[in-house]
């Protein structure tokens, strides 16, 4: 994949920030943080683009803005053209699913693997004698064993709780899947499972996908394009053999020697 | 060079209510001076728990037992908790991952720096004082002398984790664990402090007995490694040879599967270890 | 475990001093705590129901040939009646049991109430934050200032003694606990990544609140409930005791209680026999609490 200009693109990106106020209290100033300035990404369908950045460099919100969770100040964002502002919950959640960071917080402890995908069918209302088959036939792709699909979140391992967060991301049938730094809290040897299941559904599904990390091995590994944030903004955007070719930005040469190698 | 660290058969038992798990089972190892010996392995395969018995603070349930367990050639299991509590910190001291929970937040730094070295060498509160300052400066935190009076939640996470070191140093240990020091952090900060690790162990000499799960710290650190699974060492070696040609099946799997720009190909599938094989090459 | 088989002699546990296991005693007593506590409050709760079965008189019929007939272990007592008879001759067994029937009734239908309006209070606050958070804790505070014994006295002595004023008032007056602790509940969990990808994929705010948090705080909640219990059926005594409760002839331990004052230094046993009933179901309601709230690791501040 190279970097035409988006003809079709899945998500648009336009222009985004977001400033947090906070009211200090009695004897503390109020201050603000500006978490996004200004940024503009765009993913064409089928793309994997990674989002690369320190903690608190504003991922993590732009990602919640992506899946319409939070407001920008100023800015829009367009999901298969459309503002996901605008979409109703419903909608939206058809169009982009978010799998996110730590295996264990992101499944309900109170419900089971079965129950925890049968939760997206019953808000979307889908066929009710289908759901069984659905959810089973989702476990399989994700390579989760059938006969846990009774267990709880607390009996599971950390890379199996995470295949069940990406079969309920899955369930709707998104075209887009914002994965917020979905193995940085698994074992090494987990995470190239999870990285080998994502490739796989990515050809699958023909999803389009957001892979946010710090770790830009992983991130070679999987995007097709490249976007380093820095301090709230886009500091370097570029195909994958760009930038790891030929780094422009003083940050990413950073990381770039930064990132530990077992070589 | 002098041995400071000599583990030999260490088993850790944990009693539960579903039977007795066996978190390390009978490893052995060494360590010398200024030497770094990183013990790698993956969640569940008893690391932490070898570095936490060895300095006795594994949790009170867990039974330790060893043929021999000597720092410095004092047996380490048949000191009383009283005996224990002088080592630590002094020829022994260890660093977590989270040096916020490290830290006690009603304290300063001041405090926490100097009241060991007060109590286990008799240090007069100015010295301690000054040795901290001279630690500080030496970890990279800047106007030391006023920054000393603040409290933890003033620093960074890479600022806290400087301070953690500092405070493992002053009493000039023989032997520095670090277990994860470095995963709660961005990967320029991890850079930075394993750089400062590295060139402090150097300066001042003591050895390092480093817990991971990250072969990427291994190359950066390591002059050792010995490779943990399921509670055993399967691989031990000089750290270069074992990245080079790792013998033992979990080690290849373990660094095959650490996707590496320039090897593996981008979007292919990367290898996967069949822990079901490897526990049956275990059992048997 | 086994010794290792080594020639070394020097094989030493490091740190078995230093470890204090959790002894046996301790976990068994819990076990027991809910077993005797829930066993009595079962056993309390069957006879309650079953009290037409049980008891051989109505409990409001007066037999004025028959008063202060003395219970079965004193002399010249009455066969007919087991427990003997209070100052109206009404059968005291009988009585004693019908009084089951009103204190678990209304421990019960008061925690309902409490439970429901706390619970949804503690829900709203701690999820939406912000006013609604502001607005309903003021709520939990004011309610901690008032002196619930005064304000129930007041509400009942204005609305006039009733089965139902009793338990509306007494219902809007034990709720903080439930409040504080599904708000502090609430807020633990809703920044979890669950909440969130449960929002994405388009769940209301009413079903993330009923279907993803309430379960979460199920087991709290029954803990607090119990011990709640013991609360309200204390002050249901206490208020009828004072005659602000239940109205006579209806059963009540603590109008009994309130009855038999008269007689206290002549016929002890009048104020004995419901005062340890309720002593009994008391301690029954909180063991069982306790050891809920041992077994299923809850805090709860008392």
């Amino acid at each position: 994949m190279n970097l035409a200009p988006a003809n079709d693109p899945i998500l648009e990106i336009r222009h985004v920030s977001r400033t947090y106020k906070f009211n200090g209290g009695l004897m503390k100033p109020a201050h603000s943080v500006k978490a996004l300035q200004d940024v503009s990404i765009s993913i064409e369908r089928g793309q994997t683009l990674g989002l690369v950045g320190e903690s608190g460099c504003g991922k993590s919100t732009l990602a919640s803005i992506m899946l319409g969770l939070n407001k920008p100040d100023s800015g829009e964002v367009l999901v298969d053209g459309k503002p996901v502002l605008s979409l109703g919950p419903l909608q939206r959640s058809q169009l982009i699913q978010p799998v996110f960071q730590d295996p264990y917080s992101s499944l309900n402890p109170a419900f089971s693997v079965y129950d925890t995908l049968m939760q997206p069918l019953r808000i979307h209302r889908s066929e009710a004698q289908d759901r069984p088959r659905r959810i089973m036939d989702m476990l399989d792709k994700v390579g989760f064993p059938r006969q846990l699909a009774n267990a709880r979140p607390g009996e599971l391992s950390g890379g199996q709780c995470q295949r069940v967060a990406i079969a309920r991301a899955l369930i709707l049938n998104p075209p887009l899947l914002i994965c917020d730094e979905p193995t940085s809290a698994l074992d090494v040897s987990v995470q190239a499972q999870v990285i080998n299941l994502l490739l796989d559904l990515k050809r699958e599904f023909g999803l389009s996908m957001v892979f946010i990390s710090h770790n830009l091995a992983v991130v070679e590994h999987l995007a097709d394009k490249v976007c380093v944030m820095y301090r709230g903004q886009i500091a370097e955007e570029a195909s994958r053999e760009a930038l790891f070719a030929n780094p422009q930005h003083a940050y990413t040469k950073e990381l770039l020697s930064a990132t530990l190698l077992p070589v | 060079m002098s041995k400071v660290l000599e583990v030999n058969n260490l088993r850790v038992d944990i009693p539960t209510e579903q039977g007795t798990v066996h978190a390390v089972k009978g490893i052995s190892f060494s360590l010398n001076q200024g030497e770094t010996l990183c013990l790698v392995g993956e969640s569940g395969s008893g690391k932490s728990m070898t570095a936490l018995s060895i300095v006795g603070l594994q949790t009170p349930r867990a039974r330790v037992t060893a043929e021999r367990l000597e720092l410095l050639g004092k047996p380490l299991n048949s000191l009383s908790q009283r005996q224990l509590n002088q080592l630590r910190g002094k020829d022994v001291a260890i660093i977590f991952q989270d040096p916020m929970t490290a830290l006690n937040p009603t304290l300063t730094i001041e405090r926490q720096m100097t009241e060991g070295v007060m109590r286990h060498e008799g240090v007069r509160r100015q010295d301690a004082r000054t040795r901290a300052i001279d630690l500080l400066n030496k970890v990279g935190i800047p106007q030391a002398t006023e920054r000393l009076y603040q409290y933890p939640h003033q620093f960074s996470g890479g600022q806290r984790q400087r301070i953690m070191i500092a405070m493992a140093l002053m009493g000039k240990p023989s032997l520095l664990i670090a277990d994860e020091p470095t995963t709660a952090l961005d990967v320029t900060i991890q850079a930075q402090i394993l750089d400062l690790i590295r060139t402090l162990a150097t300066e001042l000499d003591f050895a390092l007995l480093m817990i991971t799960h990250d072969f990427g710290v291994v190359a950066a650190m390591a002059d050792r490694v010995s490779v943990m699974y399921g509670g055993k060492i399967v691989e031990s070696g000089p750290a270069c040879e074992v990245l080079k040609s790792p013998q033992h099946p979990y080690t290849q799997g373990l660094i095959a599967c650490i996707p590496v720009p320039g090897r593996t190909t981008p979007g292919s599938r990367l290898p996967v270890i069949d822990h079901e094989k490897l526990a049956v090459k275990e059992l048997s | 475990m086994t010794t290792l088989n080594t020639p070394i002699a020097a094989i030493t546990a490091i740190s078995t001093e230093a470890a204090p296991r959790r002894p046996h005693w301790i976990k068994r007593c819990r076990q027991n705590s809910i077993l005797i506590g829930g066993g009595i409050l079962l056993l309390m709760t069957l006879v309650a129901l079953c009290a037409p079965l049980l008891s051989s008189y109505d409990p409001t019929l007066q037999n004025l040939d028959a008063r202060y007939s003395l219970p079965f272990w004193m002399e010249g007592t009455d066969p007919a009646h087991l427990l003997g008879t209070d100052h109206l001759g009404r059968d005291y067994l009988s009585r004693l049991i019908y009084g089951a029937r009103i204190s678990l009734g209304i421990g019960f239908s008061v925690v309902l109430v409490a439970a429901l309006i706390g619970t949804s209070l503690g829900l709203l606050a701690g999820y939406f934050g912000g006013k609604v958070d502001m607005l309903i804790s003021f709520l939990i505070t004011t309610r901690l200032s008032l002196p619930i014994v005064l304000v129930a006295l007041a509400a009942v002595a204005l609305r006039g003694a009733s089965l139902t004023t009793l338990v509306t008032v007494l219902g809007l007056l034990v709720w903080d606990q439930f409040a504080i602790v599904a708000r502090s509940g609430t807020l633990a969990i809703r920044h979890q990544e669950y909440i969130r990808a449960a929002r994405a994929t388009g769940a209301s705010h009413l079903r993330i609140m009923l279907r993803e948090i309430l379960p979460n705080l199920r087991s709290t909640l029954i803990v607090i409930a119990t011990l709640e219990m013991a609360n309200v059926i204390l002050l249901e005594s206490a208020l009828s005791f004072l005659g602000l409760g239940v109205r006579p002839p209806t059963p009540s331990w603590g109008l009994m209680i309130a009855e038999g004052r008269d007689s206290i230094l002549f016929d002890a046993w009048l104020i004995a026999l419901p005062g340890g009933m309720l002593c009994l179901l008391v301690l029954a309601v909180n063991l069982f609490g306790d050891g809920l709230r041992d077994l299923t690791g809850t805090e709860v501040k008392r």
